[in-house]
């Protein structure tokens, strides 16, 4: 492998911080720690002989918990940390550093402004940024506003205005940290949108994400971060595994007896029942039963043309046998049995299973605000389930049986409709043809 | 013109120097343009406001300091000198930590920092000469013949003012203190400094005057002031003495600046 194919090339890269407690900012400081002979600090190791590269166009996550040195390592990546001497790390081409969305804007400045100023600080030259501003302007989608200055802007349009300026300078390498977090759904998609563009054309990304959605969308490789060191370079779904080990053993350092004991409980079981086959595997022992409310209250019969809740109360006996995040899902179902719609926590998990396990009792509530229009009214059956993901299994089906539904915006229902088609077709067109 | 310009420092410095050149005139720019929101006069300020000193002291000190001719014109021509050196060294001085939040976040060259504020009030001196010439014409003596020695001198001055930008603002990382008795200290060498009055004049003690002498930015006023006011030309060992100063300043300021720029973003 040569450097010319890597983008990135690290090696035995090293970031030592002084432990600021004695750091001194002020000549007096400066001087007492002198007298008092600590004017050697300790040297505290953000990022520890790390070695790591990266190909062109490959798109790689920094993992790790808060703290393990995963954002120095993507500051000394974009040369803004200097490592020390031992170790070095090159960028070969252009960087795009998100690291904060909208960097060097100046609130007293328009929007234009800030445009050129971004863009200069990223390293364009004055032609460069000219030839792109009207890009950058479009993608931001503040033509409107692009004289007023950006003081007055909304933090969503702040963040927009950054992230144009940040992917429209043809970076070779986008570096992410965090910022992928901000604005409204439909900017973080757009957002979303451009990194696959930009990786379509070659470009390399690296992400520092806590969400897990984020890596597994944009990285084919993942390296987990723990104390500066570099612990595993692989794999994403791999390295996650090795990253829900570590915040396991950094749990564990911070519990206590009774909370140490249970889970040891819990993690032999988990051994064990790996090993097992899956029928011979613990269930846990759940039960559940469901009702239904509107505006607050509780009601016999839902009329679907309002906003209702179906919430399951779901008692759980041995909670410790469920090993992974829980997904919680229901479905309601035709009398012939065919599947009218289903719902699911996925692929957000609602409750992580360090919370579950701690409860003996939930409720987990399916909102309608609006309501099901569409559907007539008739007797439909209710089905809740719940599944384990870490050991991917059902640990809970429940059939409710029928419930009768009604829908008040719609007429009687005397041909058993499913769905009303009156509604959707204002009329029927006859005309005669000529052959 | 400006397509000329920078046609040509691509050529002479490559590429690099020409990205470096843009970003400092955008953030020039920048600081012209926030410095004078939202004020009614605007840039009119940096020609107004040498003028209202101006009247101020020629009118306070001209029954104590009776002989200098045109002394409103010679105080006029001190303070431009005097505001671009405490205000380019204030404003230096401060300028690496100011930009922290930058740094944290963007790769570029620290030296950037310091030199902005620099440049900004150099252009501020240049605006601010519209006023005196138009007081100078109206009220003074005749043109001296040596006024195209002025950017000479300013060059050498402003090279000058980079070192000492450099170091200071550099030092300031560190220790803080700096940015504090920075400003005492101006306050100090601005009568250190024969703006209001003249050293050469006969009667002014001599020990003082050269004790002035070892303020390097006498050396650089007096020469700026020779060259807008007095009909004297510069000597050749005035040249000398001005080239020595930046030179070391200039290499000063950038060793202190090497030695400490790796250390800086842990300090910030």
């Amino acid at each position: 492998m040569t450097d010319a194919e890597n983008i990135v090339q690290a090696s035995h890269l090293t970031v030592a911080y002084k432990l600021s407690e004695y750091k001194s900012s002020t000549l007096k400081e400066w001087v007492f720690n002198r007298l008092k002979g600590r004017g050697k600090s300790q040297d505290f190791l953000a990022v520890n002989d790390v070695s790591f590269e990266m190909k062109r166009g490959e798109s790689v996550a920094l993992v790790g918990h808060n703290g393990s040195g995963k954002s120095t390592l993507l500051r000394a990546l974009a040369g803004i940390i200097p490592p020390t001497k031992d170790g070095y790390a090159r960028v070969h081409g252009r960087i795009a550093p998100l690291i904060e969305l909208g960097a060097g804007f100046d609130g007293e400045l328009s929007g234009r402004e800030n445009i050129y100023l971004s863009c200069l600080l990223m390293g364009l030259t004055l032609e460069e940024v000219e030839s792109r501003i009207e890009a950058i302007i479009d993608f931001s989608e503040l033509r409107e506003f692009i004289h007023v200055p950006v003081k007055n802007y909304s933090s969503g349009m702040y963040a927009r205005l950054g992230f144009a300026c940040a992917t429209s300078v043809d970076p070779d390498l986008l570096i992410v940290d965090e910022v992928l977090a901000v604005g409204d759904t439909n900017f973080a998609e757009k957002c979303h949108k451009r990194i696959d563009e930009l990786r379509q054309n070659g470009v390399s990304v690296l992400i520092v994400s806590h969400d897990e959605g984020t890596v597994r969308r944009f990285c084919d490789r993942a390296v987990v971060m723990n104390r500066g060191v570099a612990v595993f370079d692989g794999d994403v779904g791999e390295a996650y595994r090795v990253q829900h080990e570590i915040m396991m053993e950094r749990a564990a350092a911070s519990m206590t007896p009774e909370e140490r004991r249970r889970r040891d409980k819990h993690l032999e079981l988990m051994e064990r029942s790996t090993k097992m086959s899956a029928s011979q595997r613990p269930k846990p022992v759940i039960t559940s039963e469901v009702e239904f409310l509107s505006a607050g209250a509780q009601i016999r019969f839902v009329d679907l043309a309002k906003n209702f809740v179906v919430r399951v109360k779901v008692r759980l006996r041995n909670p410790e046998y469920i090993f992974g995040d829980t997904f919680f899902g229901m479905e309601i179902r035709h009398l012939t049995g065919a599947r009218i719609g289903g719902l699911g926590s996925e692929p957000r998990v609602l409750m992580s299973e360090s919370d579950l396990r701690k409860r003996s009792h939930l409720e987990v509530s399916f909102d309608f605000p609006q309501g099901i229009n569409d559907l007539c009214g008739g007797r439909y059956s209710l089905i809740f389930a719940m599944n384990d993901m870490g050991m991917d299994r059902n640990i809970h089906f429940q059939d409710f049986g029928e419930f009768e539904f009604t829908n008040s915006s719609r007429g009687s229902n005397e041909h058993s409709d499913i769905i009303s088609l009156s509604s959707h077709s204002s009329h029927i067109n006859v005309t005669g043809v000529d052959k | 013109m400006r397509d000329m310009t920078r046609q040509f420092i691509r050529r002479l410095f490559g590429q690099e120097r020409l990205r470096q050149a843009d970003l400092i005139s955008r953030l020039v720019r920048r600081e012209l343009a926030v410095k004078y929101r939202g004020s009614v006069l605007g840039y009119l300020w940096s020609m107004v406001n040498p003028l209202l000193f101006m009247a101020i002291i020629s009118v306070v000190f001209s029954y104590v300091v009776r002989d200098i001719p045109s002394y409103h014109l010679y105080v006029l021509s001190g303070i431009l000198f005097w505001n671009l050196t405490s205000n380019s060294i204030l404003g230096g001085t401060h300028a690496i930590v100011g930009g922290a939040s930058l740094l944290r976040k963007v790769r570029m060259p620290v030296w950037i920092f310091p030199i902005v504020p620099l440049l900004t009030f150099s252009i501020n001196f240049l605006l601010a000469l519209i006023p005196y010439s138009l007081v100078f014409l109206m009220t003074g003596p005749e043109v001296t013949p040596n006024v195209w020695q002025l950017p000479m001198v300013l060059c050498l001055f402003v090279v000058f003012l980079s070192g000492v930008c450099l170091a200071l603002s550099s030092l300031n990382v560190f220790f803080r203190d700096v940015g504090h008795v920075i400003e005492p200290l101006l306050v100090m060498a601005m009568y250190g400094t024969p703006v209001i009055y003249d050293r050469h004049k006969p009667g002014f003690p001599e020990k003082v005057s050269n004790v002035l002498g070892f303020n390097p930015i006498t050396h650089f006023v007096e020469a700026g002031r020779s060259c807008l006011f007095t009909a004297e030309p510069l000597a050749a060992s005035s040249w000398m003495r001005l080239l020595a100063l930046a030179a070391v300043s200039i290499c000063v300021g950038l060793l202190i600046y090497k030695r400490l720029k790796d250390k800086f973003i842990f300090n910030l």
